[in-house]
């Protein structure tokens, strides 16, 4: 009896260890949205870097900033020159885990709701946040969904009174990302 | 008075009146063009009238300028435009690996030209990515992901990887694993 359960537990560290597997993409997309009575401003990012580790659950996030896209130039001139610095503070970066990844099965395909706890750092400002969001598993393929908000007082970013009706003090964050299984 | 209501006549008379009132003469003394001088009388209340109009024109100009040419002023034709710097991928690559920050801040939000061995052709959604792979990391391979416009997907699509190639394209930065240029075009 003793043996078979050895056999078992290593059995199951085997296939853990096979398992051990980080999902990737580097054509993550992030979009952000500011919503005011006088007009809504959009913005998307399509080559967001993200890796997630199927048994620790840390999750990686690497924007570019001057890679968001506006349909206005003025703007896309303003977000990177006066409220980003994007020459100063060329990235954004998550780095933190899914607290529950246990939940997430990998081998079975289905949706998982997670919380995703760590560290967001814009504008080389650094802050804990803790987000829902959903993680489901397709064919070996991991989507990731999360829409959540960020004030852009905690980030220093400060509007000018000249269009302080035009941009939120909270901008919306959805974040849409298909990691494929690093093959190595 | 030049109320609503008031016959041609009325009007007139009051011009009339308006224009030959000492108070409200102005006498405006000068030289024309031409050399010779002349003298033109304005009633307060017209030059007002025109300077008002005038004003609102301008104001209505200057406010469609703004309108149409900083508010909804067009991207820059990445296409079109003129290489700031004229490179070899593998040397590009190699400077952003090895001092990011500098390298960053010579070549992020200028137009590249660079050449170099087409490795591959993503497409994602909408998107047609070329790449320039020169090594692999702990995310797979790293190099340089070049987003293609739209009129130039077609064309890298065919282009066999292992084609030497030269593509144009704003630099947005370095990643820790690859450099991005966006709003790319084939040059050949």
């Amino acid at each position: 009896m003793k043996r078979i359960a050895v056999v078992l537990l290593l059995s199951t560290l085997a296939i853990t260890g096979v398992q051990a597997q980080k999902y990737i993409t580097k054509n993550g997309h992030i979009r952000f949205f500011s919503s005011t009575p006088v007009e809504d401003i959009e913005a998307h990012n399509r080559q967001v870097n993200s890796a997630l580790d199927q048994q620790s659950g840390e999750f990686v996030f690497r924007v570019l900033i001057k890679s968001f896209q506006f349909e206005k130039a003025l703007m896309q001139e303003h977000f990177n020159e006066n409220y980003m610095e994007s020459d100063k503070f060329p990235n954004a970066t998550f780095s933190g885990t899914v607290t529950n990844i246990k939940d997430v099965d990998f081998a079975k395909n289905g949706s998982y709701p997670v919380t995703v706890e760590g560290d967001l750092t814009i504008r080389g400002i650094t802050k804990k946040i803790s987000e829902s969001g959903v993680l489901e598993v397709k064919d070996g393929k991991v989507s990731g969904k999360s829409t959540f908000n960020v004030l852009l007082a905690d980030y220093g970013i400060k509007v000018p009174a000249a269009v302080a009706n035009n941009i939120a003090r909270s901008i919306q964050i959805d974040v849409d990302v298909l990691l494929s299984k690093l093959e190595k | 008075m030049l109320y609503k209501g008031s016959t041609n006549k009325q009007r007139a008379f009051s011009i009339v009146t308006i224009i030959d009132s000492p108070g409200f003469a102005y006498v405006k003394r000068g030289l024309c063009p031409g050399g010779h001088q002349t003298q033109h009388h304005f009633p307060m209340k017209r030059k007002i009238a025109i300077a008002a109009g005038i004003i609102a024109t301008a104001g209505i100009a200057a406010a469609l300028i703004i309108y149409f040419f900083v508010y909804n002023k067009p991207h820059t034709d990445y296409a079109s435009a003129k290489a700031d710097f004229q490179l070899d991928g593998s040397t590009l690559f190699e400077q952003f690996r090895t001092s990011p920050a500098e390298t960053s801040e010579k070549y992020t939000g200028k137009v590249l030209d660079i050449s170099g061995i087409l490795t591959g052709v993503e497409q994602v959604d909408s998107l047609t990515i070329a790449l320039f792979s020169f090594e692999d990391g702990l995310f797979g391979s790293e190099g340089i992901r070049f987003t293609m416009l739209p009129d130039y997907s077609g064309e890298i699509i065919s282009t066999p990887p292992g084609s030497p190639v030269t593509i144009k394209g704003l630099c947005t930065g370095y990643n820790e694993t690859d450099v991005i240029l966006e709003h790319c075009s084939l040059l050949h």
